[in-house]
């Protein structure tokens, strides 16, 4: 069992999706996250375990490596995207219920703001840690984030911005949500964003990197969604 | 007569400036380390009460914004700004960065308070490289528009006259630049693929993206040499990119996809190449000094490393930086003073300073914050 956990771990950690996947070269033609989840399952490993000891802990990785500069964003989204590939075999534990999700998060990118990426990788790595994410897209107004509250009320809220002109959207969107619901957890993170411009405008926290938001959540009370 | 567009600065001041800003260019010692906030549009357009709707929909107007603006920002920030015909401020046709991607078959957004956005990429497959390898670059889209939007402001240019105080009249709309300040390759392969699916191209396909930012540099090469030849402007010879998007590449990935085909682009002028990247590119910096050979490293990142940026580019390479503008939006004059002096105490020694934001302030930044740059450079920037 912890063989193919194992592997499973370094296919997230290396970004080896699927036994077509040409890529990592020296892994070629060997099995990829997609395949190694299914045979897990199909060994009747727990699900809470194969999502904890081989995507989870591929990801804890992947996530220490981007923060210490030691991987950029094209291996990321590789990683990101094995992880994903194994999860859709775990989809049904999550409906079942064999697998329990740490809660709910909303994520987007802010209005007037059309980058994606940073937010994106965000959303995957709290997906691979056990998340339910919440992905309202770019350029999303206040009003759409507070629905998404509504819909989810016990939802911790990203907020991600790329450009200082536009990151001052989110001083808004952040008083909005407290207003509507003081107690929810609001986290922002993007290029330009600092402690102190999370501080200033009220929000809980602020990440430089993914693994960061990935801490903040983790160390939250647990919550459903 | 047409009345007068006065900018309150003296024509003096304004010369005394140019040469400041042109000796810190040159490595020379000016009197003081001369300031540049990097104030942009979603800031300046506003100020003038034009709607970046009216702004975007008719040459005169934007060329009217255009000098409105400028006069705002030269009364009322404390620059060593000095030019109003340059790129940075001055009459220009102004598509921001949506003329490459707007020029080579991406949809264009316009809005009625905002600038212009990109919209979906649409290559995927070795056809659609063949489909633009085709694309007249200089005269479809966006480029279209700005020949059409240079003859325009032209044409109406005699209505707006400019005179700094005790200067001559002089009107900058009888030679607007066009926009050439390019996104850079791998930015304008963001556009043109999506950003995740160009990203996942330098590991999964690097010799589709390699071949997509071959084309795209040839586009650039054709495009630049028509606004320098044909168009006779001066300045695509000494040049600017930003390649904002490849800051995300590891040193590795760079060299392997990208710097290639800049190296293209930088020796087919052999100019002055000021070059911006946001972000954190201290893995980047020496490539950046020594294999692409640029001159001026323009708004870089306030979280690059001083101390690195100085041993790898200090004395060589004009760095204009690097503030945080966050600060400069949320903190107090004191603050951005001392923050602005730390820069000056690391970079300064070696000349070829000015001082700027790291990079682009933010709209609402209060003016003082803003000034305190200044007020650092008189303090703690003076050479005499």
């Amino acid at each position: 069992m912890d063989d193919i956990l194992s592997l499973l771990c370094t296919c997230v950690e290396r970004g080896k999706v699927n036994r077509k996947s040409p890529h990592p070269a020296d892994l070629r033609d060997h099995d990829g996250a997609d395949e190694l989840t299914k045979k897990a399952v199909e060994m009747g490993i727990a699900p809470q375990t194969i999502l904890q000891d081989g995507l989870i802990r591929g990801m804890h990785t992947v996530g220490e490596r981007f923060r210490n500069k030691q991987i950029f964003v094209p291996d990321m989204l590789m990683s990101a995207r094995a992880m994903v590939s194994g999860m859709e075999h775990l989809k049904p534990f999550y409906i079942s219920n064999a697998i329990q999700t740490k809660g709910t998060m909303i994520i987007g990118t802010v209005k007037g703001d059309l980058h994606d990426i940073g937010k994106k990788i965000v959303a995957m790595m709290i997906t691979g840690a056990g998340w339910n994410v919440v992905d309202l897209g770019t350029d999303v107004p206040t009003d759409k984030f507070i629905q998404a509250l509504k819909e989810h009320p016990n939802a911790v809220v990203g907020l991600s911005a790329l450009l200082t002109t536009t990151m001052l959207n989110m001083e808004q969107t952040v008083a909005e949500i407290k207003k509507m619901s003081s107690t929810t957890k609001v986290i922002i993170g993007g290029a330009p964003v600092t402690k102190e411009f999370a501080l200033k405008i009220g929000a809980d926290a602020y990440s430089p990197d993914p693994q960061g938001a990935v801490e903040f959540l983790n160390a939250l009370p647990a919550r459903t969604n | 007569m047409n009345p007068v567009i006065e900018i309150g600065i003296t024509a003096e001041e304004i010369e005394k400036r140019r040469l400041r800003v042109q000796k810190a260019k040159r490595f020379e010692t000016p009197d003081r380390i001369p300031v540049i906030p990097a104030i942009a549009h979603r800031f300046l357009v506003p100020k003038t009460g034009i709607r970046f709707k009216d702004y975007y929909s008719d040459p005169e107007t934007m060329l009217r914004a255009q000098l409105l603006s400028q006069k705002w920002l030269m009364e009322n920030i404390r620059t060593d700004a000095h030019s109003i015909t340059g790129a940075w401020v001055g009459a220009w046709t102004d598509f921001q960065n949506t003329f490459e991607a707007g020029s080579l078959g991406c949809e264009i957004h316009f809005f009625d308070d905002d600038i212009p956005w990109v919209g979906e990429g649409w290559i995927k497959t070795d056809s659609d490289l063949r489909k633009l390898e085709k694309m007249d670059f200089i005269h479809s889209g966006i480029n279209a528009k700005q020949l059409l939007y240079r003859e325009a402001m032209i044409a109406v240019a005699e209505k707006y006259p400019v005179r700094f105080l005790g200067g001559e009249i002089f009107y900058p709309g009888m030679n607007p630049n066009l926009t050439h300040t390019s996104d850079g390759p791998f930015g304008i392969a963001g556009d043109l693929m999506g950003q995740v699916e160009a990203f996942e191209a330098v590991i999964e396909r690097p010799d589709f993206l390699r071949e997509l930012l071959h084309i795209i540099i040839d586009k650039m090469i054709e495009y630049l040499d028509h606004c320098w030849k044909v168009e006779k402007l001066p300045v695509p010879k000494d040049f600017a990119w930003t390649d904002d998007l490849a800051m995300s590449l590891s040193a590795e990935q760079y060299r392997d996809v990208v710097l290639t085909e800049e190296l293209r682009l930088r020796n087919h002028f052999d100019g002055y190449l000021s070059m911006h990247m946001c972000g954190k590119t201290d893995h980047l910096l020496k490539i950046f000094a020594d294999e692409l050979r640029i001159n001026e490293y323009q708004g870089f990142g306030y979280q690059v490393d001083l101390d690195l940026v100085s041993e790898v580019m200090g004395g060589r390479v004009v760095l204009v930086g690097n503030v945080d503008p966050m600060l400069i939006y949320s903190g107090t004059p004191e603050e951005i003073r001392q923050a602005t002096r730390t820069v000056i105490e690391k970079l300064g020694p070696k000349r070829g300073l000015i001082i700027q934001d790291g990079s682009n302030i933010s709209p609402g930044t209060p003016l003082e914050n803003i000034n305190a740059m200044m007020e650092a450079a008189e303090l703690y920037g003076r050479y005499e």
